[in-house]
């Protein structure tokens, strides 16, 4: 019974230092001609998860990951999927496999990802919140609870 | 001899240098994945899985996924399969095709030869880099088997969001499914059977339930069908399971990067008088000591009880109708999508681990060991 308990206690530490909140540093664009001005985390989450994959209008939603080694990724990851990268590139393994879904196009820089969300009217990513998006056709989101 | 070389080389050749790869798109609206395995073992006596009491280098997987996009509704969906099934011949395959239209927000229809949802491996039946150990619970898993990896026939597929960051995942599917041929198993009657089941007219529900605490789901399913076999099947073997049968499972899976924890029970049962009941349930977890090496564990457990023309199986070989494992495995992860796996497992009765005495001579009083114990050693890529 005692090695249950203490075997119980391990797994739970695990469970609880896997979901640490990181800074939040991060914004989240679409593009110019979204009329969208704010999202919920939990509506990001079924975004960036593909559980939903239309907007409001109807349009195809089109998120856009950066490199997994990105730092700005870690922490997106992080605060608003409540999960590591590597969980995550586990879970899109799943769904790729599985044949279910296909993980967010990666893009190398965030210039790239301010490029694409630009041209795609669907397109949500997110950058740096020190990065400018003046002269971009974007939008930065509001990011609610 | 020659052209199987070949074909391993340049299949170990391709996977070694895709290893590098990210996921990508190899064009804007085409995806190209795959995984490969490679692995042996050695036993103590029976046959297990891929193993035997001879070393045996053979065995080994390759698959390509291909994903097209249509358009934005429409996406196709292919998997071609090689790996080796005895000793040196390679078989190739198709393990799904099939067409998805998503309908809405959250809600998809799929039409082909589709992944069952039936498991929580059965989706993810040979992609070793999403499982602790070389071999998938055999309980569950091993041949014969209900849960298999994919079905002909039509899915729908969808989330429903409920209050306080809860959602619910569900599939129906209907069809038929294939099952694996029964050909290695220590259940064959005599020697040279060729046993191929089918469950007909299927009807299956999975429900999924994604709470807020990130990385955990749990669930249940339901299926229906009538066991029937192709026509070259045994007559004899035929006789343990034929016609209507439910099946009821339930999960709970909880995977981040440093701890992975699955668990699922299966019932496998007749809706009108009885011919094979089938219990079995597995508890497996893995936990990464570091960014390289990983712990694995699993306990796996599978109880049957059925008759043979009429006949119940006399307890003296009651091994044959029990499954109880032990196993206990270290990897080396490289990267990510490349591991290196090694484990050692204990079984119980001789359900699973063919001891080369089939039934009928064991009825008959010839000797078999009913404790296995295996060594498996191997590698698994994704990319």
């Amino acid at each position: 019974m005692k090695k249950l308990i203490t075997l119980s206690i391990v797994i739970m530490l695990f469970m609880v230092t896997d979901a640490l909140p990181a800074q939040d540093s991060f914004k989240v664009i679409v593009n110019g001609s979204n009329t969208i001005g704010e999202l919920s985390k939990n509506m990001l989450t079924r975004f960036f998860t593909k559980k939903v994959m239309e907007w409001d209008d109807g349009s195809e939603v089109l998120p856009i990951d950066l490199q997994r080694d990105s730092t700005v990724r870690r922490i997106f990851t992080q605060i608003v999927l409540q999960k590591d990268v590597a969980s995550m590139v586990t879970y899109w393994t799943v769904q790729l496999f599985s044949g279910r879904s296909t993980p967010p196009v990666e893009l190398e820089t965030e210039e790239d990802i301010l490029k694409y969300v630009q041209t795609n009217k669907g397109a949500i990513g997110y950058i740096s919140d020190v990065t400018p998006t003046k002269g971009y056709y974007v939008k930065e989101l509001e990011i609610t609870e | 001899m020659k052209k199987k070389l070949f074909f391993m080389l340049t299949i170990s050749l391709i996977f070694f240098f895709t290893a590098a790869i990210h996921a990508q798109p190899v064009a804007e609206n085409i995806s190209l994945h795959g995984f490969a395995g490679w692995g042996f073992g050695i036993t103590d006596g029976n046959r297990y899985a891929y193993a035997s009491d001879k070393l045996n280098y053979d065995h080994f997987v390759f698959a390509l996924n291909l994903t097209t996009k249509i358009n934005d509704r429409i996406t196709f969906a292919a998997q071609p399969i090689w790996k080796t099934i005895g000793e040196g011949n390679i078989q190739t395959d198709i393990d799904y095709a099939f067409a998805s239209y998503r309908f809405g927000k959250a809600l998809n229809i799929r039409i082909g030869k589709v992944k069952s949802p039936i498991g929580l491996y059965s989706e993810i039946y040979n992609v070793g880099t999403l499982r602790p150990f070389m071999i998938l619970p055999q309980s569950m898993y091993g041949t014969p088997g209900t849960v298999q990896k994919y079905y002909n026939g039509i899915g729908l597929a969808g989330s429903v969001f409920i209050k306080n960051d809860w959602w619910i995942d569900y599939d129906v599917i209907g069809g038929q499914i294939n099952l694996e041929e029964m050909g290695s198993s220590s259940l064959m009657i005599a020697p040279d059977q060729k046993v191929r089941p089918i469950v007909r007219d299927m009807l299956a529900l999975r429900i999924s339930i994604l709470p807020p605490v990130s990385s955990l789901k749990f669930g249940i399913v339901g299926m229906t069908g009538k066991v029937e076999y192709f026509d070259d099947s045994s007559e004899i073997a035929k006789s343990m399971a034929y016609g209507p049968h439910y099946q009821t499972a339930g999960f709970i899976e909880y995977i981040t990067y440093r701890l992975w924890i699955r668990t699922e029970y299966l019932s496998f049962d007749k809706w009108d008088g009885k011919d094979m009941t089938l219990n079995s349930a597995y508890f497996e977890t893995a936990v990464r000591i570091n960014k390289n090496w990983q712990l694995a564990g699993r306990y796996d457990w599978l109880n049957a009880d059925f008759q043979v023309q009429g006949m119940s199986i006399p307890d003296d070989v009651s091994s044959y109708t029990e499954h109880a494992e032990w196993a206990f495995g270290l990897n080396f992860w490289i990267s990510p999508n490349f591991v290196i796996k090694c484990s050692y497992h204990q079984v119980e009765g001789n359900f699973f681990a063919n001891p080369g005495v089939n039934l009928l001579e064991a009825i008959f009083g010839a000797e078999y060991k009913t404790t296995t114990k295996v060594i498996l050693f191997g590698s698994h890529i994704s990319f």
